[in-house]
């Protein structure tokens, strides 16, 4: 039952109470193997699951634990499992939720620190695995002196994969993970197609190895889940199977490598003289 | 100290509130599970043939037993299932039939959309074959 | 092998079995409707089904069919056990266990395999009488 007229946070009227039914464990033992427990919380209308755990925090039980930052959608830090599905804290209104009791736990495929933080030590090894960055033969990408030329079509051919947060959701989503520990996982596979079908970049065969093992890409079954899971729409599951037909295309068939974007180094001068920006002052800082 | 939270086997199984692709990849393992395992004992089963007719037909007295006859039924079906949704599996896992990469905006769609109706043909498909079959086998026909 | 080549071998192995394990099921489990269709003779499901022995044996005899048979064995082996060891590459125990089984599997290919074409192959070269 909610009180006449309460107000919390910005002065809001109180819509209804639910209970917030969270998943507390500390390594000191407090909560032995791990134990749900049950917290009161009044809501607000446009109040969030990390605004609910925020509240309780100040009011209820100071000692419990989470990760959050921007809260907005866009670092990737409040990844939690809420209500059977791993989600963003800041992202999941209680009301939309639409239920009374709404459980908490931590996210899945990590091993968990303390209540709801997980340790994701393993999603960014995995990324680190991939090597998530243009790679270049010949000229180093810090001396490259132009724009490369690259159309809208070969922009969309990978931008939706490059919106990902690392918040780690379609790691815990995914039926691979929870019992492989060497597969790479839908993230740094969905970011290895990023860099792989990026017309800048010339690195299919450095990450190959990362890729095309007993224990890697082809360990996907197409569960789907990681897409699911994705609160940016990345849509892992579609980058993995891509890059299924990528490796193939190369390493069975033997198909060359598509052309690589075209350098343009007039393209920087032209853009100064048109624009009348000044070039850049020479450098004042000494090489390594 | 951290402590250990794998979803594990079970969430090949069950893990959350996901859709039905998530669960038709557990159904392809099963399946297939039942299909080799079959197909290891039924190649010494037929290998009886080349003893002639009277030992063939002792060996058929034998897996005409009702409670493996049933287990033939349901080895039929899952053959059923294994075949068609493999022939999805086929093209989805080489990027087929799963659209094309655009420029996303929320609210985000994402390729189990573009596959869904693929996959409910999938499955009629699977129904009607396995009706057809079950008639047969049950020599409804 | 790279995995990349085995993967796909797996897949293009599952098309083939769409095809030739399909023909399979509908000579044993279709024989009612092949009937319909006037193929039950050519396919060997008539007069009393294809599992009667006069039916094995003309299959047994026929090139095509020992053909098919082979190729399924070989084919559907190699489906299989490539599936099965994915499956057992995915569940959570020690990576160098996981070697040792896909080795057992790769042994167990084979000794079905050979006995599958042995009699698959003695049948059609040195068939049994039909009233053995």
């Amino acid at each position: 039952m909610c009180s006449q007229e309460q107000k919390v946070f910005d002065n809001s009227t109180v819509v209804k109470e639910v209970t917030l039914r969270v998943f507390r464990w500390d390594s000191e033992g407090h909560f032995g193997e791990g134990r749900l427990v049950d917290y009161t919380v009044p809501v607000v209308q446009g109040m969030t699951v990390l605004d609910a755990l925020i509240y309780l925090k100040e009011h209820t039980d100071h000692t419990l634990s989470w990760r959050a930052s921007c809260r907005m959608g866009v670092c990737g830090s409040c990844g939690m499992f809420i209500n059977g599905l791993p989600r963003l804290g800041c992202q999941t209104q209680v009301l939309v939720l639409d239920t009374d009791v709404i459980t908490v736990y931590p996210l899945p495929n990590y091993p968990v620190i303390k209540d709801l933080v997980p340790d994701l030590s393993r999603l960014i090894e995995a990324h680190t695995a991939v090597r998530p960055y243009i790679i270049r033969k010949g000229t180093p990408p810090e001396e490259i002196d132009g724009e490369f030329h690259q159309t809208e079509d070969e922009l969309v051919d990978y931008l939706q994969f490059s919106y990902c947060l690392k918040c780690g959701l379609c790691m815990s989503a995914c039926p691979t993970v929870g019992t492989l520990p060497e597969f790479p996982g839908p993230q740094p596979l969905g970011q290895a197609l990023r860099y792989i079908r990026d017309t800048r970049d010339e690195g299919f065969e450095e990450r190959l190895e990362a890729l095309d093992h007993e224990f890697g890409v082809f360990r996907c079954h197409f569960a789907g889940a990681c897409s699911e899971a994705c609160p940016k729409g990345i849509d892992p599951a579609f980058a993995i199977q891509l890059l299924k037909r990528e490796i193939v295309k190369r390493t069975v068939f033997g198909l060359p490598a598509p052309e690589g974007a075209r350098l343009m180094p007039r393209a920087l001068e032209k853009a100064e003289k048109l624009s009348g920006i000044p070039p850049a002052p020479a450098r004042t800082v000494e090489e390594s | 100290m951290a402590k250990e939270n794998n979803l594990g086997l079970a969430g090949w199984f069950h893990a959350g509130r996901y859709g039905p692709q998530r669960y038709s990849y557990t159904l392809q393992r099963l399946t297939g599970i039942g299909i080799i395992t079959y197909l290891l004992i039924h190649v010494f089963v037929t290998g009886t043939k080349i003893q002639g007719a009277t030992v063939w037909q002792s060996v058929m007295d034998a897996v005409l037993h009702p409670v493996l006859h049933f287990g033939e039924f349901l080895l039929f079906i899952a053959i059923i299932i294994h075949a068609i949704n493999g022939f999805r599996l086929i093209w989805v896992e080489l990027g087929s039939f799963l659209g094309k990469p655009f420029k996303t905006h929320y609210p985000y769609q994402t390729c189990l959309d573009r596959n869904r109706g693929f996959l409910a043909v999938t499955w009629v498909l699977i129904v009607v074959v396995a009706v057809l079959g079950a008639a047969d086998f049950m020599h409804w026909l | 092998m790279r995995e990349s080549k085995l993967w796909f071998f797996h897949i293009l192995s599952g098309a083939a079995l769409i095809i030739l394990l399909g023909l399979h099921t509908v000579i044993m489990h279709f024989d009612t409707v092949l009937g319909w269709l006037g193929l039950a003779q050519a396919l060997g499901s008539a007069d009393g089904g294809p599992l009667a022995f006069g039916n094995v044996l003309m299959r047994m005899q026929s090139a095509s069919h020992t053909a098919v048979y082979l190729l399924l064995l070989f084919i559907g082996l190699f489906h299989g056990l490539y599936g099965l060891r994915s499956l057992i590459f995915e569940l959570p125990f020690p990576a160098r266990a996981k070697h040792a089984v896909a080795c057992l599997l790769v042994v167990v290919g084979l000794v079905v395999a050979f006995w599958g074409s042995y009699t698959i192959l003695s049948g059609y070269f040195n068939p049994p009488a039909l009233n053995q």
